[in-house]
């Protein structure tokens, strides 16, 4: 079979946007702010979403005495039932775990999703990675090679700048700053990294605040601002202050990926099966079983389980994402 | 049964996590994990059936029992009506017979355990989209959706240009998805709420500017993810690298929750929006889809690629059909995306299974593939005649029920736009028919190249689901009358249905949902097709056996035929050639030279991409536009999806009201 | 209130400007984070009142002309925001393997698929 050849006018060539590429854009970047601005003025115009149709201090004393007759939207409703049907202070948590918890579960769905699509995408596939061990051991032996030439050929440039010093100053000046650069170069290459003092001093002393700071607004979300997701990252935070403290190397033995990662799906499992316990039970799904005088109930166990989760998921990410710092520096 | 909504919809979700605990142990075990959550949500789904279509019920269920109060709907609730529950079983079908095929076309890779984590992810937030009656869930779910879809493309990243792929189709489907959210949040800025119930009650009466926008940017965020116009090279890059399975996914189930958040857009949320210009968008908005979609595919020289612009050009097809506004037309408009997914899946796992065997994809290089593996060519003729429209398949019923739909739309309105539409829908049919030949003619047929002798049958595994949509594409063009009273009918009377599904949703009352009824001419016998197509196709096999010795013996003998003062022979340029001339032909035409000396060649195969040489020919200057068009700088695209976006909030300022 | 919504608009065209002209990878994800950025902006002034406090019944603060925000934005905000950084982890990853696999960052390089 003879080979196709492209018909000549469909030959691919270097397509630069040109400036017909720039004005659409911005002639449509320009309609799109137009209408933006008389959007703007409109939703300025219009009435709030929520406009004081609740009396709050009156439901503060007595909870259940509220009417819906002048609701003016699904929020006057919510607040007007929140004291009285759940028993969170903070009414966003109550939205977020209670009214609106099938949004929260899907969310953290993402964050497993995004988890899982960081794993699949910075994975080495299997045959790549035998290939690049193959290389690796190559360059860490050419390398070494290299150090030792560069460092003679260092001292060999150290002595020939000492016997022309005066003559030349400038360039002289020139040539020591730059052998400076590539010695301490060559000596990094051959130590690993100190972090610096002053970092590591800083991250041993946030470390604790970071994680009880993180701790202390997972669990009082149902009262101040707060809740599952802010807490869980600050906690998370927890990682990265290792890192920048010290270093990869400590990172990996400090936390176990495969752990993290199957602590997030326990904790994802878990939130499901709270909110599930009401389906088996009859009722309906994250019904809210438990409202009592303790003021644990479904809600509150659903954030825990949800910090707990971020906590470990965006741990795990880090850890991925540092970890790829790592085979780059040791490259 | 109010509870099976809901639970399966977790069920898929569970799975994923399930299996991401268990499937790292044991591969078999994450497996059957995986099998029993897409079984367990396609029975769930099936038990429905009766209670939804056949009994017009709509089940609302409100998530943690907060239903509404002071006649205001403030928690989030599933509304599940027969056009709901009919997508839901199209998602549940394709993620069954998806992840059967996964099972063994994914046995080589690695890291599995997320593959599958990620695939039952995608499965459940789709299936949480379309049974979903809030309008910022349905926000979430395509969230979710598109996360596992760009990291499903990028799956096996050391193909060439998978993760390229992937980072263009997650900057574009980001931009896709802010639309959604901005326009959700004009929605609840005017109305206060955020049920797509009471945002279908409270719409007539508060629609100022904002509405208006919010619609716009309804409508470009859901045709983003359907991949309409401009965002069809969005489809074709992440289709040409995805696993096949995926592919399946993407084109069968993905596209259908941008249709299915476009029906529910202007038949439901808008639906008091001024009828006739919002028609115009949506078919416009197809035709286009459908015609350039179909001329791109004569360019392509990957077998997956040129699938996806066949893909994007059929979804044209239902959002025309859907466009149309009428019963019939929403009741093609579904059929049509029903057996796009059914016969694309097909098309999608033929072209996996001819991966997976011979390693590649190219159409060039590709061919005589039928000699290898003859039951796959059998499944690929199945899909192919689906798709181009031949009786008695699927693909022949709904497009004779979009051809007439819009025909009576143009008699009805008197609008020369949708005598247009037909137009074209009937000339991308016959374009669709053209394209096919010639990738059966590249892939199949032909001569085939000497690495490829060794190339085995595909395995059981990956045959057994391509046999189950190639057996519903017959079943389903033989019984359409069947399949259209018993779900079409309903889920277009459910669509069409708003006050029901308002009635149901806010007052708890139980109203009940009619099927709509339409005249459908032109009845037709599909088993006299049948006979017809068999007595077709023994009379091109007898032609052929009883033609062969000649031209064998022809060729054996390298002999010139007698017949050489016959016609004196010409090349591209009208210069006569002959014998003496033929070293002045350029290389590049030489292949041609056959067709114009009148002698017998030794070579006379004719490529693929060859096929219609002279069509391209003619037709360069538009083939070359578009080629450059797609230029695969994202930059670009995301210039396409800034300029689409404008040009539909024009329009909508301008013209709907 | 106004204001708000212009900056909230004003941004989102911003980072669709970034994403739309500039050709370095990286600056094409800060664009998608800025966009994020704006349609959050944009929820979180919806639901804002004029002289409305935080929806918390912290003891003691809740007087006679108490009048609360809507909680329903902010609730959706925190959502959309963890959105936006799971959209921007997933494509700084994607950022990172293509640096690997190409070697460049420039779109116009990155191009294999095209036509």
């Amino acid at each position: 079979m003879l080979n196709y050849q492209e018909p000549a006018f469909l030959t691919v060539e270097e397509n630069e946007q040109g400036a017909k590429g720039r004005l659409w854009g911005l002639l449509a970047l320009g309609t799109i702010l137009l209408f933006g601005i008389v959007c703007a003025v409109r939703l300025g115009a219009l009435a709030p979403t929520f406009d004081g149709a609740v009396d709050v201090a009156a439901l503060e004393q007595n909870p259940t005495a509220y009417t819906l007759d002048r609701a003016d939207g699904a929020a006057a409703v919510i607040v007007a039932k929140n004291l009285a049907e759940t028993a969170a202070k903070n009414i966003c948590f109550s939205v977020v775990f209670n009214f609106r918890g099938y949004d929260t579960m899907g969310e953290s769905f993402i964050l497993i999703a995004a988890l899982a699509g960081s794993l699949c995408i910075l994975r080495t596939p299997k045959k790549a990675a035998q290939k690049k061990a193959g290389e690796l051991t190559q360059k860490a032996q050419l390398q070494s090679a290299e150090a030792e030439n560069t460092a003679a050929a260092i001292r060999a440039q150290e002595q020939v700048a000492a016997a022309s010093a005066p003559a030349q100053e400038h360039g002289a000046a020139g040539e020591v700053s730059q052998e400076q650069i590539r010695k301490e170069a060559a000596e990094q290459t051959r130590r690993p990294r100190l972090r610096s003092i002053v970092v590591r001093c800083c991250a041993n002393l946030f470390l604790p605040l970071a994680i009880t700071f993180g701790g202390y607004v997972i669990l009082h979300g149902d009262s101040s601002p707060g809740g599952g997701f802010q807490g869980g990252v600050l906690v998370a935070s927890a990682v990265l202050l290792v890192f920048l403290g010290y270093g990869t190397k400590k990172l990996s033995t400090t936390f176990r990926m495969g752990f993290l990662h199957d602590s997030e799906t326990v904790a994802e499992l878990l939130y499901i099966a709270i909110g599930l316990i009401g389906v088996l039970v009859g009722l309906d799904f994250a019904w809210n079983f438990m409202i009592d005088t303790l003021s644990v109930e479904t809600a509150v166990l659903m954030n825990n389980a949800v910090g707990y989760h971020v906590m470990t998921g965006i741990g795990c990410l880090l850890i991925m994402m540092l970890g790829m710092l790592s085979t780059s520096e040791e490259e | 049964m109010e509870n099976l909504p809901i639970l399966s919809i977790m069920a898929l979700f569970m799975g994923a996590f399930l299996n991401s605990l268990v499937g790292r142990r044991s591969r078999a075990a994450g497996n059957a994990v995986v099998l029993i959550a897409m079984g367990a949500a396609f029975c769930m789904m099936a038990a429905l059936v009766p209670a939804v279509f056949f009994g017009g019920q709509t089940i609302c269920y409100w998530l943690g029992g907060w239903a509404p109060d002071g006649g205001w709907a403030y928690g989030i609730g599933l509304e599940v009506d027969a056009l709901s529950l009919f997508f839901g079983l199209i998602v549940t079908i394709a993620v069954l017979v998806s992840g059967i095929y996964s099972f063994t076309y994914m046995k080589e890779d690695d890291s599995q355990v997320n593959f599958y984590t990620l695939f039952l992810m995608l499965s459940g937030s789709v299936l949480g989209l379309v049974l979903s009656g809030d309008l910022f869930n349905v926000f979430v779910m395509v969230e979710i959706m598109t996360f596992s879809a760009v990291a499903l493309t990028a799956f096996r990243n050391e193909y060439e240009g998978a993760l390229e792929g992937a980072f263009k189709y997650l900057v574009v489907g980001s931009i896709g998805s802010t639309c959604i959210l901005v326009g959700t949040i004009l929605v609840y800025a005017n109305l206060h709420t955020l049920n797509m119930a009471q945002i279908a009650a409270l719409a007539p009466a508060n629609m100022n500017m904002t509405m208006v926008a919010a619609f716009a940017f309804l409508f470009v965020g859901f045709a983003t993810k359907a991949f309409l116009f401009p965002f069809q090279p969005l489809a074709a890059d992440a289709h040409a690298v995805a696993p096949a399975s995926i592919s399946l996914m993407i084109s069968g189930v993905l596209t259908k929750c941008g249709v299915y958040g476009i029906i529910r857009l202007c038949y439901g949320l808008f639906q008091n929006m001024d009828e006739r210009s919002v028609g115009y968008l949506v078919t416009g908005f197809g035709m286009v889809t459908m015609f350039i979609c179909v001329t791109m595919a004569f360019n392509q020289h990957n077998f997956k690629r040129l699938l996806a612009f066949h893909s994007i050009s059929q979804v044209g097809y239902v959002i025309t059909a859907i466009g149309a506004g009428t019963a019939m037309g929403l009741s093609a408009g579904l059929f049509h995306a029903v057996n796009h997914t059914l016969f694309k899946g097909l098309l999608f796992l033929v072209a996996g299974a001819v991966q997976h065997q011979s390693g590649s994809l190219d159409l060039d290089d590709l061919g005589g593939l039928s000699k290898n593996m003859p039951r796959t060519t059998v499944l690929f003729l199945i899909g192919a005649a689906s798709i181009s429209g031949l009786p008695p398949f699927n693909g022949f019923a709904s497009k004779w029920m979009i051809y007439q739909a819009l025909f009576e739309k143009a008699a009805q309105s008197g609008d020369f736009f949708y005598v247009l539409a037909c137009l074209t829908a009937l000339i991308t049919s016959v374009l669709t028919l053209a394209s096919f030949i010639k990738v059966a003619q590249s892939v199949f047929f032909g001569q085939r190249r000497a690495k490829y002798a060794q190339v085995k049958e595909s395995p059981l595994g990956m045959r057994l689901p391509m046999w189950v949509l190639a057996a519903l594409c017959a079943l389903l063009g033989i019984f359409y009358r069947a399949f259209a009273a018993g779900f079409l009918n309903p889920a277009a009377g459910a669509a069409l249905g708003v006050d029901a599904y308002i009635a149901n949703a806010l007052t708890g009352e139980s109203v009940l949902t009619e099927p709509v009824s339409y005249w459908a001419i032109g009845s037709w016998n599909p088993l006299v097709w049948l006979i017809l197509l068999v007595l077709a196709t023994c009379a091109v096999a007898l032609v052929s056996v009883t033609n062969k010795p000649r031209v064998r013996e022809a060729c054996a003998e390298g002999s010139v035929s007698q017949s050489a003062e016959s016609v004196v022979p010409v090349t591209m340029d009208g210069v006569p050639a002959g014998g003496s001339a033929s070293e002045s032909v350029p290389p590049e035409e030489a292949k041609y030279e056959p067709f114009f000396s009148g002698e017998e060649s030794e070579y006379s195969q004719v490529g693929g991409s060859d096929l219609f040489w002279g069509f391209k020919e003619n037709c360069r200057k538009y083939f070359a536009f578009w080629h450059k068009w797609h230029s695969g700088v994202v930059n670009d695209y995301a210039l396409y999806a800034v300029v689409c976006l404008a040009a539909v909030l024009l329009y909508c300022a301008a013209f709907v009201k | 209130m106004t204001f708000n919504y212009i900056c909230a608009f004003a941004f989102i065209v911003l980072g669709l400007y970034c994403i739309v002209a500039k050709h370095n990878l990286f600056k094409i994800v800060i664009g998608m984070s800025v966009v994020d950025y704006g349609a959050n902006l944009l929820i979180v002034s919806i639901g804002a009142t004029n002289g409305g406090t935080a929806p918390i019944y912290t003891a003691g603060e809740i007087g006679a002309g108490t009048v609360f925000v809507d909680p329903i934005p902010q609730a959706l905000t925190l959502t959309s925001i963890v959105i936006g950084a799971c959209v921007t982890a997933m494509a700084l990853s994607l950022v990172i393997k293509l640096y690997q696999q190409y070697g460049t960052l420039d779109t116009r390089e990155i191009r294999r698929l095209h036509g």
